[in-house]
């Protein structure tokens, strides 16, 4: 096998075709990224039996082959490369990688010996890449992060007219909306429940790359996703979703949310940011509201510390006395992408929910809802 | 450096309570502990451990080693009704008292010396005081750290008390064993006497380096310090209570998940119920499980959100249970809740669907009930005894 291959399309092909390497494989093999030259074309794949990623990148095939080699090590060695073509050869079981001055030589493990990767399903649309990755950032801060309850660490993908993205750890949840191009007019509504932390870091990669996102999915009869695969130009990804489905609180969602206040997003979050200094972990962030006026404050009187601050806000009701756990708050707030933020509030004062305002009804739907926490001093 | 801290230790403190309050037991033995066919000694007092009965023991055993014995089962609020009172003689002395468990603690009287004298004279009067108001004895151990006032009082009991001068402490100290030394347990005594080290004299005179060799850094640093007879703790008044638990043997082995399951909600609502009236919550639940050949495990996990709710801890201990246990027949099943924080300090964050006033709002009704009517007035429906009554 030898084949060139322009620096910045090595470096790309090895940073995705190494990006789910895993740190402890369960067998050797699987530490291993698989190289293949074949036409004008070369191929870098990873396999971590829950996720495979592949990517193709052109490159100048003097003989076609294939060789499995340490992942890790091609990362870190592709990373050190000067900024010159990559001459990537194999030889009596050994890779030679030459790049300007610099040779490298490593091992090679038999090819066999990797499995087989399941295949790309069959396409069902495709998808703003910017766009999914902002809904998957909006939502995947509110999964669980407990392993012993994998269905709350999912972000669940309905795939309808829109795809709807939903993630709760109990305490919270997050839902998006985001639309899609249907490879079919009449929408699959199949349902995938993955990863937070794979379908975040996913989404970041490929929103880098830009344009749009083909989603594909294997479903089975109750329109269980088994396997869902995305790609965008030369990478693509297949992962196995968690099994399960999130608890059914959407319904929470349509419930009646009759106290409106908003304020500047960027403003509040400053705030958070501030009084929280003086609140301990599971401490309570509370929030007073009366006209036009908000209070953020954290820490206890008379106790270790205290802080506050207050600022102007679209309210003007009687006294409104909010009180949250100051991390839920942040997060929330982190992913409102509109400069004034809504919380609408039930009539018990037991559930907020925070949206973006003007972010109904735009290309990507936002909502977040927190449960508060009882009111004492 | 003074003979300034003081460690009191009661003598075979709930026989004791029970010889005091019953005069004719005195001088017969009296073992205190759980007599279903698989309970242990809680408590002896000195007329049985004669017959070599002391605590730990299997009650069958001590049956056996001592038939004459008078039998009780313990009556807690009465230990702790004594122990509150002694604790209070305790800080009558001096505001510097550290409870260890209901029966010993650590006293630090440097300051208390002008009001009623030497350390010395203010041991004796506590002695005193607690012999004339409760009618049981206790021994105490007087030096200049807590580590040689605890040994002091081991050696002088029972009903003793003795001083360890500044200057007598290094005498004292070297030529006992060094088992006697706080952290060394069997495995470190066995690694120690590799080394050709038995006494505590022994492992002062060793260097450092050498000793850091033979049982890791941490441990040989205390081990040093210990056997020059210095312990830079002091008298720590706020105690932290780092976890609270209950078990419960089983007088056979069982296998039945129901009464598994209803044992460990018993359990876990004495947790609960603790923990509340203690004013703690905390995020990490474990379960102890003893299976029928004695192997013990525990298993642990950790809650989203610190909690005293009987309902969330029983939901953790039952998957720990059920995961851990594959239906195998059990001895011994325990429920502890570590990581304790105080209550005013956290939040708790109740779930999405839950409703305002949730299982803890009626735990603590039930608390209140109990305060005022008995243990038995509210308990949940699984734990009704037909055979006893209940309805």
């Amino acid at each position: 096998m030898k084949a060139l291959i322009g620096h910045e399309a090595f470096t790309e092909a090895v940073r995705w075709g190494t990006r789910n390497v895993p740190t402890r494989p369960t067998v050797p093999s699987l530490a291993c990224a698989l190289v293949e030259a074949s036409g004008d074309r070369l191929s870098v794949s990873c396999f971590d039996y829950e996720t495979s990623s592949r990517i193709s990148v052109a490159a100048l095939v003097g003989e076609a082959g294939v060789a499995l080699v340490p992942g890790r090590l091609l990362a870190d060695i592709a990373r050190a490369l000067p900024a010159e073509d990559v001459e990537f050869t194999v030889d009596g079981g050994r890779v030679g990688l030459v790049c300007g001055d610099v040779r490298f030589h490593l091992p090679t493990m038999p090819v066999e010996d990797f499995p087989t990767p399941p295949a790309m399903p069959e396409t069902v649309g495709t998808a703003d890449a910017t766009a999914l990755s902002r809904a998957v950032a909006q939502t995947s801060v509110a999964a669980g992060r407990d392993d012993t309850l994998p269905v709350l660490t999912g972000v669940e993908l309905a795939l309808g007219e829109r795809i709807g993205l939903a993630a709760t750890d109990r305490y919270r949840m997050a839902v998006a909306e985001v639309d899609w191009h249907p490879a079919d007019a009449k929408a699959p509504g199949a349902k995938a429940l993955i990863p937070a932390k794979t379908l975040a870091a996913l989404a970041k990669s490929l929103s880098s790359v830009g344009g749009d996102v083909t989603i594909a999915a294997s479903t089975d009869e109750d329109g269980d996703v088994g396997l869902i695969g995305f790609s965008a130009g030369d990478r693509s990804t297949v992962s196995r979703v968690l099994d399960g489905r999130l608890p059914d609180l959407r319904a929470l969602i349509a419930l009646e949310y009759p106290t409106t206040l908003k304020v500047d997003t960027a403003a509040l979050a400053l705030a958070v940011r501030r009084v929280s200094l003086v609140g301990e972990r599971n401490s309570r962030l509370r929030l007073f509201a009366e006209g036009d006026h908000l209070t953020v404050e954290s820490g206890s009187h008379g106790g270790a510390a205290d802080g506050s601050q207050t600022l102007g806000c679209e309210y003007g009701g009687e006294l409104l006395r909010l009180a949250f756990n100051p991390l839920y708050v942040a997060d929330a707030l982190a992913t409102v992408d509109t400069p004034t933020t809504v919380f609408a509030i039930d009539a018990e004062g037991i559930r907020v929910l925070l949206t973006g305002e003007d972010a109904e009804g735009g290309e990507v739907e936002f909502r977040q809802l927190l449960r508060t926490l009882r009111w004492e001093g | 450096m003074t003979s300034g801290i003081l460690h009191v230790d009661m003598d075979a403190f709930f026989a004791s309570c029970e010889v005091a309050r019953r005069p004719e037991l005195r001088g017969r033995p009296v073992i205190v502990g759980g007599l279903g066919a698989r309970g242990v000694v809680s408590a002896a007092n000195y007329p049985a451990r004669a017959y070599g009965v002391h605590s730990a023991l299997p009650m069958a055993m001590a049956r056996r080693r001592c038939p004459r014995g008078v039998f009780l089962s313990p009556d807690f609020t009465e230990y702790k009704r004594v122990s509150d009172s002694v604790m209070a003689i305790f800080r009558d002395v001096t505001p510097l008292v550290e409870p260890l468990s209901v029966d010993e603690a650590f006293l630090d009287v440097r300051g208390a010396r002008r009001l009623f004298g030497e350390p010395r004279e203010i041991a004796e009067g506590i002695r005193e005081r607690i012999f004339a108001e409760h009618d049981i004895t206790c021994t105490v151990g007087v030096a200049p750290t807590k580590f040689m006032a605890k040994l002091a009082s081991t050696k002088a009991k029972p009903d003793g008390l003795l001083v360890i001068e500044p200057d007598g402490v290094l005498a004292f100290l070297h030529p006992l064993p060094v088992s006697d030394l706080w952290g060394v347990g069997e495995k470190t005594a066995s690694s120690l006497a590799r080394l050709g080290l038995h006494t505590v004299g022994d492992v002062a005179a060793l260097p450092v380096a050498r000793l850091r060799a033979a049982v890791g850094q941490a441990a040989a640093l205390h081990l040093h310090e210990l056997a020059s007879g210095r312990d830079p703790r002091t008298v720590n008044v706020t105690r932290e209570e780092k976890s609270v638990g209950a078990e419960t043997t089983f007088d056979t082995d069982v296998s039945d998940p129901d009464v598994l399951r209803r044992a460990l909600l018993e359990l876990s609502n004495k947790v609960g119920s603790r923990a509340r009236r203690a004013g703690y919550v905390g995020r990490t639940v474990t379960v102890k499980i003893r299976f029928d050949d004695f192997r013990t495990i525990t298993r642990s996990r950790t809650l989203h959100t610190p909690t005293d709710v009987a309902r969330e801890l029983f939901t953790l201990a039952n998957a720990l249970l059920t995961e851990h246990s594959g239906g195998a027949a059990l001895r011994l099943i325990g429920v502890r809740l570590e990581g304790l924080v105080e209550t005013g300090r956290v939040a708790r964050q109740p779930a999405l669907g839950e409703r305002e006033h949730g299982w803890r709002d009626a735990e603590q009704t039930v608390d209140s009930l109990r305060e005022r009517f008995g243990a038995k007035v509210v308990r949940p429906a699984s734990l009704l005894d037909p055979a006893a009554g209940d309805h």
